[in-house]
This record gives structure tokens, C-alpha cells and sequence, in this order.
């Protein structure tokens, strides 16, 4: 009696335990984060294709005070989609809703630091000579964009906490949580103070 | 056999679960995902996103007028920088400075004009019933008064401002009075000299010695930086500095020779010295004989200084007689700059300290000679302008309607003072400044005004500026609806065109340098002055100095004119033999205890503090607020106090609570208090708040405020 007893309450606790886990790594990760779609389609392997014939920094470039020109404005665009190159539903949408109307077309960034955060890519890139993809993936070779993954609490996008929901990345993309810079930081001896990175 | 949940077995359960959500992330994530939302509420502002820009201005915080580089994102301030190579300042930012872009935000800021009610609670108002109020209360002041009975109290004389101000005022036969500044002594030396005089500046940085009374030499007087250059230069290059002072100011303790003097006792050691210099043989004879015009004959300079014998003015002012005739041989040693002190929170010397503190300068031929006093070149102006005077020039009780100017002019004045200045039945105030602040308590009406940073003006001449200067503070941000420029409320009033705006001012001031054809322009961007000359146009002109360029005008050569060492003020000769009749140092030690209040040369006088300062202020004490009193050990032991204790400082206005911080350097029956908004009331300046200790000196009989009679009492619980 007494041992079938202790099996029902082990049974209970596996059952607690596994529920649990399950909510833990599958569920919260599901109804935590929003799905949002880009305003438009882009195929950055298109563009960078040798049809193209475009490189990465004709678009995302550091501007000549070292700043980081980020997202393209369709001043860019422009000259090439001054007219529909093609019938897709997206070219289409593209010049006749954002370049005709002269409007920016409203992105979402996928590495998004928070105001608080100063981040100078040239730093990064020139100085420390870290490859866009450490943080950004491999981006430059997707067909479509992904939507983006918003955190409901925050408004944060997944990819600062990074894709695997335990925090710990061990490859490109990595998470880029204020421990990931401050890690890597005193990995590579660079100061880490708080003003650092909150001005 | 039937199946039953047992209490163990839930127990089980919720162990699993809590086990089981132990090994997931969900729990750190939820608290990251807590910790981010808690920093992003709705209600807190954002910064702005938008393109970086970067544009160079002038500091309106004080009249030093540091050039500036402000970096802005999406339009907004996030970032302030020096300009390397700026003539004035050259490439230094005091630490207010750096964090002036704050006060737009600062929680002390008035928002709305505001009137006290028959109730005397202060309530808000529209901007078009306070100017309506305005107009009234200037009706009413000049069909009840003469000459004077509408006054404008300027913070930031010296600007195009204060011209159209002086022109509103002309209009209505009022007075236009100077704030304090730490320029305004020099005022006195100008009285001092027979016949128009040119506005004068200090040549520091060419002197041999500077005989500083109180004066803040080391921690930014005058220009931006020049008291690091002077600590930077080497000792066979920098002037021999001799700080006069009771409190062991920064500047006390980096100077060549410190002389701790007896409160109050500044007007004994210039006549001292005075008579040393005569008695010795050691003034310029030439220029005396030519130009004085009181040495000699009965009641003349010399037999007044006759009486100040080394060994009486040791014995009141406690320095050893063998110190003041070393001061007195090295001062009339090669050319010397006099600066009678003007400290931000206890104010001016006596007009007899000034007097006799600048007697020396002629004495020594100071006047007119490069690394003494220099003039400066005037740019012409045009059109009718009232008085300007002296606050302590108004005869008591005739102004019916003061206006006080919003511009920071970094000094702090008791209420008493401006009380007294006022008809004690219809006297009214009505302030513009941006802020609570300690002069606002005494105020019917306020209508807030722009912070430095949202207007146009005009930047100040520093005192130690050989030659004149234009620099603008460009807008950096956008001034808030609910501000207003002080010139627009004249203009409202006046009902008419006859006020000018700020713009039309600064670009007629433009217009004439341009026509003058003198001086040279600095280009902040390029680090380098070009001739004036080489500006085809005055809209060349224009704009460079809205990209924050800076003119300087060139040097004058000046002859010194006949002078009256005892100045042509007949009240102040009278007072100055009377300086003898102080106390001696020991019989000072048995009064009670003197309060003398001071004001941090890096904090505005009577304006609020930016938050990162306040948080410095708290935290780490660098600086001692007005809850703290320094006072020497041996004073404190013989009064019952020990480090830490709580005192109650009184007089016959009040009193203020303060801790107890000892330090052996204060001179004994002394004790110094700190002005300016207390840290611990951060953005509340009502009564009581701030500015404590001067809202003890009464005032009545005289416009010098620094040394207080007072007791120190034990704080009863």
C-alpha cells in the first residue's frame, strides 16, 4: 500500500515536472514573443547577386563621421526603383506606396538596442574587426525577410536575447544582452564600465 | 481499488513543477523581460531618433560665454563639448557647462506664469491675463511715480538686451539696473576716474601679481579656463597670485600666499598696503603727480593712509605686519591686476573695500598699462537709452514696478535687498526667470522666460577679456509654448513696435561691427580667427557668427585720465577712515560667531542645479551644500559643537539648521554656509528650500551681505 502510494506521488512529480518543462522551453517562448511581418518583401540575395552586382556596404554604410547609416532610406531605392523593375506584388507596393508618395518605408530592426544603449558600429566593425554576421547572422543571404519577433513585456526583438530561448548562443547569430557585450568585453580587454555603453 | 489524490501526491506535483519551470528559462527570462518593462513604461520620455548633427554655440550660463560644440540627435542636445583653439575660452567647459543642456528638463522649471492671489498663495494664470496684469500694475506705477519708479533689474548686463531694454525704459523715464555680477566692481574703478570712462577689462594674463580679495582666480573667473592655464603655467610665467580670503576656497589653497584676513577687514589691508606703498616710495610717481587729484592736502589719500600703520592693520585684520609689507614690495614690483572679489553667493565687498582695493591699482599705475587694467574699444549705439545703475545706487523704497530679467547672471541676492528697493505699499515684482529660485519669493507675477539653450542672445565679455567680444548662444532645442523671451513680453506690453526683437538687436550689433571693419572671427570648425576684413558682406558676417564664430576686436591704446583715489563718492571717502575703528581680531573671538556665506563658482548663485550635479553634490560631498556648516575646530569646541552635531544658526530674520563639518583652515569665529538650492530639496525652491543663508542678512543699512552677525545655537529636539 505504502509503495503504491510513494509510485502515485513520484508519478505526480514527473508528470509537474515534465508540464512544467514543457511550458518552460515551448509554451512561454510561443505566447511571449509577437509575430510581426516586415511592411515589404526584399531579397538581399538578389541584390547582391552578380545581376545586381551590389555589396553590402552600398547600403549599410558608416557615414563619413564614423556613424552607422543603418537601414537605407529610399533615397537609395530610388535609383533603381524609380520605376517597377519586374510585376511582383512587392516591387509593385514598393514604388507606388513608399517612392511615388516619397515616403520611408517603416522597417523593422531585428538588432534594435534600446535608447539607453551607445553602440558605434564603426568601433566594432573597423577597430575590433568584428564580421557583421557575429551579430546580424547571415542575413546578406536570405530570399525573404523574416518576420520580426517582439517581445509582448518589452518590445525588445527576440534577436537581442537570441534565438535559443535558454540565452546561451555558441554560434552566429549571437545574443547581444548587455552580458553578451560586457563578456566579451573583458574577453578582448576593452573597457567595461557603465559608461562604456550608457552615456 | 479506487484511485485518490493524496495531499503528498499534490505535493508532488507542485515540487515537479517548481523543479521542472527551475530547469527552463522561463523564470530568468521573466525577471530579464520584468527588469526591461520596468524601465519602459509609457509615460517616460523617449530620445529622439534622427540624424546626428553637430553645431557650435556660445554658453549663456554665466558671462564667461565658453564656446561650445553641441552634438544633436533628431533635433535634440545629447551631447557638449569645448571648442579647442577658442580665443575666449579656448577649448574649456566648466562642469555646469557640460550639463546645461539638462535645464530645459529640470523639474524646478516654471511652466506656467503665475500671480499671487489676495489669499498670498501663488496660482496659475494665462500668458494673456499676466501680460494684461503687467500692463496694468505699469500704468498704475507711472502715473503714481517720478524718475525711477519702473526699473528692469538686469542678471546679463552688457547685451544688445539690455540696450533695448535701457530704450523701453527711456520711453518711460525708468531705471535700468545692473544685476551683480563679478565684472561689477570694476564699475567703481570707472567712477573713480574724472570725466567718461571706457569700459574696462582685467589683463590677468600679463600681470606679475594679482591681489585677489576673495576672488575665485584658480576656479574659473573670467574666461573659461583661464585659471587652469594659470595653475598649467610654469612659475617663471604665471603671476604671483595673493589670495585675501577667509575660507580655504580651492583658490586659497592653490595660491602663491594665502592670507587668512579677519571677516570684514578687506578695506584696513588695501589701506594697509596702501600705506606701505606711500610711506616706501614705491608708487608710480609720475602718473600721481600728473593725474591724482586727492593725494595731498587735508583730508587727502596720503594723510588718510598715514593712519593705517602696519601694526594697526595687523592687529585687525590678523595678518603679521612683516606679510603685508612683503605683499605691498612685490605688488608694486611690475604691473598688477586688483580684483575686488564678487563671490556668487555672498556677494560684493563694501564699496570702501572696492574703493580702496582698486586706489591701488592707480597707486601703482595699473590703469592703462598692459597686465594691469586695460580699456576696451565701444561699438556705437544708437538711439535714446535710460540710466544704468547700480542696485545699491536706487534710493530705497522708489521703485513701484520691478521687473526682474530671466538671463542666469550666476551671483545670488538676498530678498531683503530687493525689498528694500521697492515702495513699501505699491512696490511690485514681476519676474521672467525660467526657474523657482530664491529671488522668485518676493515676486506678484511670473512669467516664465527661455532657458540659455533655447534662445538667441548674446554672449558675455568675460571681466579678464582685454578686448570686446561678440559671441551668440545659438538655439540648441526648441523653447517650450509655455516660454517666452523676456523681449516679447515687453513688446506685448508696450502694445507697439517700439521694442525690437532679440534678432533685429543682435544683427544691428552685427551690421555695425561689420561696418567698423576691426578685429577678426573665429570659425569653430576650422579652429582658426580670419580677418574681419575678408567678410565681403555683414550677412558674411551674420553668418558665421550663427555657426558660432566669435569676433574680438583689436586692442586700444588708453591714457589713464585724472583720477580721485578716494573715488568721487563722498559717502564712501567719508566711510573710509571709519574701517579703523573695527574690532581687533581678538576681540572678535569673543562675539559670538560671524556667518559668511559663499557660493560655488560651478553652480549657478541663485538658479537650480542639473540633475548629474545634484547627484555629485549628494553623493560624494565634493561639494557641501546649504544643510552644512564649516567652521574651525577651535570656534566650534569653545561654542560646544563637534563634527557631525546639528547647529541652528540665527539672526534677527530667522534662522537655518545646518551640520557641523570642522576644518582647521576657516578662520576662527568664523562660519561658512554654502548658497544655493539644497540637494536634499532637489527642484523644490520654495521657502526655506534653498538659498538659506540668505535669508538672514537684514539688509538695512548697507548692499553688502557677506558678513553676518549671528549666533550659533544647539539644535533642541
Amino acid at each position: 500500500m505504502i509503495l503504491t502510494q510513494r509510485r502515485t506521488t513520484i508519478l505526480f512529480f514527473i508528470i509537474g515536472l515534465v508540464v512544467a518543462m514543457l511550458a518552460g522551453w515551448i509554451a512561454v517562448p510561443a505566447a511571449l514573443y509577437e509575430s510581426i511581418e516586415q511592411p515589404l518583401g526584399f531579397s538581399h540575395v538578389v541584390h547582391t547577386s552578380d545581376d545586381a552586382g551590389m555589396e553590402c556596404d552600398d547600403c549599410h554604410h558608416l557615414t563619413s563621421e564614423g556613424g552607422f547609416a543603418g537601414i537605407p532610406k529610399i533615397a537609395v531605392c530610388v535609383d533603381c526603383h524609380e520605376e517597377a523593375i519586374g510585376t511582383s506584388v512587392d516591387e509593385l507596393k514598393l514604388v507606388e506606396e513608399y517612392i511615388k508618395p516619397g515616403r520611408e518605408i517603416p522597417w523593422l530592426v531585428y538588432a534594435r538596442q534600446p535608447d539607453n544603449a551607445f553602440f558605434p558600429h564603426v568601433r566594432h566593425t573597423r577597430l575590433a574587426k568584428i564580421p557583421c554576421e557575429q551579430c546580424h547572422g547571415d542575413h546578406g543571404q536570405t530570399e525573404t525577410l523574416r518576420p520580426l519577433k517582439r517581445n509582448r513585456f518589452t518590445g525588445y526583438s527576440r534577436d537581442i536575447w537570441g534565438n535559443d530561448f535558454s540565452g546561451i548562443t555558441t554560434s552566429p547569430p549571437f545574443s547581444m544582452k548587455m552580458s553578451d557585450c560586457v563578456d566579451c568585453h573583458r574577453k578582448r580587454g576593452v573597457r567595461d564600465s557603465c559608461l562604456a555603453c550608457h552615456k | 481499488m479506487g484511485f485518490s489524490v493524496k495531499r503528498r501526491d499534490f505535493l508532488g506535483l507542485v515540487g515537479g513543477g517548481a523543479i521542472g519551470a527551475a530547469l527552463s528559462p522561463a523564470p530568468w527570462k521573466g525577471l530579464d523581460d520584468i527588469a526591461i518593462w520596468t524601465q519602459n513604461w509609457s509615460w517616460k520620455p523617449r530620445l529622439p531618433r534622427g540624424p546626428v548633427e553637430v553645431a557650435f554655440t556660445h554658453c549663456g550660463l554665466c558671462p564667461a560665454g565658453c564656446g561650445l560644440k553641441v552634438r544633436s540627435v533628431g533635433g535634440n542636445p545629447v551631447s557638449i563639448h569645448g571648442v579647442p583653439g577658442h580665443p575666449s575660452s579656448t577649448g574649456f567647459v566648466c562642469a555646469l557647462g557640460l550639463a546645461g543642456r539638462y535645464f530645459s528638463y529640470h523639474p524646478s522649471r516654471i511652466v506656467e506664469p503665475t500671480i499671487v492671489g489676495t489669499s498670498g498663495q501663488r496660482r496659475g494664470i494665462s500668458r494673456k491675463a499676466a501680460v494684461r496684469q503687467l500692463g496694468d500694475w505699469l500704468d498704475k506705477a507711472r502715473s503714481g511715480g517720478g524718475h525711477g519708479s519702473v526699473a528692469i533689474l538686469d542678471n546679463h548686463p552688457g547685451r544688445v538686451r539690455s540696450l533695448a531694454y535701457r530704450g523701453w525704459l527711456a520711453t518711460l523715464d525708468g531705471v535700468h539696473i545692473k544685476g551683480l555680477r563679478e565684472d561689477t566692481p570694476i564699475n567703481r574703478l570707472r567712477t573713480m576716474l574724472d570725466g567718461p570712462a571706457p569700459e574696462l577689462g582685467l589683463d590677468i594674463a600679463r600681470a606679475r601679481t594679482v591681489l585677489s580679495f576673495g576672488a575665485p582666480v584658480l576656479e574659473g573667473l573670467g574666461s573659461g579656463g583661464a585659471g587652469a592655464h594659470l595653475r598649467g603655467r610654469s612659475d617663471t610665467e604665471k603671476p604671483y597670485i595673493v589670495q585675501i580670503e577667509t575660507r580655504p576656497s580651492r583658490t586659497a589653497r592653490g595660491a602663491d600666499l594665502w592670507l587668512r584676513i579677519a571677516p570684514g577687514t578687506e578695506t584696513v589691508l588695501a589701506l594697509g598696503l596702501a600705506n606701505i606703498l606711500v610711506s616706501e616710495g614705491l608708487y608710480d610717481k609720475e602718473i600721481i603727480a600728473q593725474q591724482a587729484l586727492d593725494l595731498d592736502g587735508p583730508g587727502g589719500y596720503r594723510e588718510l593712509v598715514a593712519r593705517f600703520s602696519p601694526k594697526q592693520v595687523s592687529r585687525i585684520t590678523g595678518i603679521d605686519a612683516a606679510t603685508i609689507k612683503k605683499v605691498a614690495r612685490r605688488f608694486a614690483s611690475g604691473p598688477a591686476v586688483v580684483i575686488p572679489g564678487v563671490d556668487p553667493g555672498g556677494g560684493p565687498l563694501s564699496a570702501e573695500a572696492q574703493t580702496a582695493a582698486f586706489s591701488l591699482s592707480l597707486l601703482n599705475g595699473d590703469v592703462g598699462r598692459p597686465g594691469g587694467v586695460v580699456a576696451r574699444r565701444a561699438i556705437p549705439q544708437e538711439g535714446q537709452l535710460a540710466d544704468t545703475v547700480e542696485l545699491a545706487d536706487v534710493p530705497d523704497g522708489s521703485i513701484r514696478l520691478l521687473i526682474v530679467d530671466g538671463a542666469a547672471g550666476g551671483c545670488a541676492m538676498p530678498t531683503s535687498l530687493l525689498k528694500r528697493k521697492l515702495n513699501p505699499s505699491e512696490g511690485r515684482v514681476v519676474s521672467l526667470s525660467p526657474f523657482e529660485r530664491s529671488a522668485l519669493h518676493g515676486a506678484d507675477l511670473v512669467i516664465p522666460s527661455t532657458t540659455p539653450f533655447e534662445n538667441i542672445d548674446e554672449a558675455g565679455v568675460p571681466i579678464d577679456a582685454p578686448v570686446d567680444s561678440m559671441g551668440l548662444t545659438v538655439p540648441s532645442m526648441r523653447a517650450p509654448d509655455y516660454s517666452v523671451d523676456s523681449l516679447s513680453v515687453l513688446s506685448m506690453v508696450a502694445k507697439s513696435s517700439v521694442v525690437p526683437t532679440i534678432t533685429e538687436l543682435l544683427r544691428g550689433r552685427s551690421d555695425r561691427i561689420h561696418a567698423g571693419g576691426r578685429g577678426s572671427v573665429f570659425d569653430p570648425s576650422k579652429g582658426e580667427s580670419v580677418p574681419l576684413t575678408e567678410f565681403q558682406t555683414n550677412g558674411d558676417l551674420w553668418r558665421a557668427l550663427m555657426g558660432g564664430g566669435l569676433w574680438t576686436d583689436t586692442s586700444a591704446a588708453f591714457t589713464c585720465p585724472p583720477f580721485r583715489l578716494m573715488g568721487a563718492n563722498a559717502a564712501i571717502r567719508d566711510r573710509l577712515p571709519q574701517a579703523l575703528e573695527q574690532p581687533s581680531t581678538a576681540d572678535r573671538q569673543a562675539r559670538e560667531i560671524v556667518l559668511m556665506p559663499f557660493g560655488w563658482r560651478d553652480a549657478p548663485g541663485d538658479g537650480p542645479l542639473p540633475p548629474v550635479m545634484a547627484k555629485l553634490f549628494r553623493e560624494t560631498r565634493l561639494r557641501l551644500d546649504s544643510r552644512f556648516a564649516t567652521i574651525c575646530p577651535k570656534t566650534a569646541g569653545e561654542l560646544g559643537f563637534a563634527q557631525g552635531d546639528k547647529a541652528s544658526i540665527k539672526t534677527s530674520l530667522g534662522s537655518i539648521t545646518v551640520e557641523v563639518v570642522l576644518d582647521p583652515a576657516v578662520v576662527d569665529g568664523v562660519v561658512h554656509v554654502a548658497v544655493g538650492p539644497s540637494t536634499e530639496a532637489f527642484g523644490d525652491a520654495s521657502p526655506g528650500k534653498g538659498d538659506q543663508p540668505l535669508d538672514l542678512p537684514s539688509c538695512k543699512n548697507d548692499d553688502c551681505w557677506r558678513v553676518i552677525p549671528a549666533k550659533m545655537l544647539e539644535v533642541v529636539s
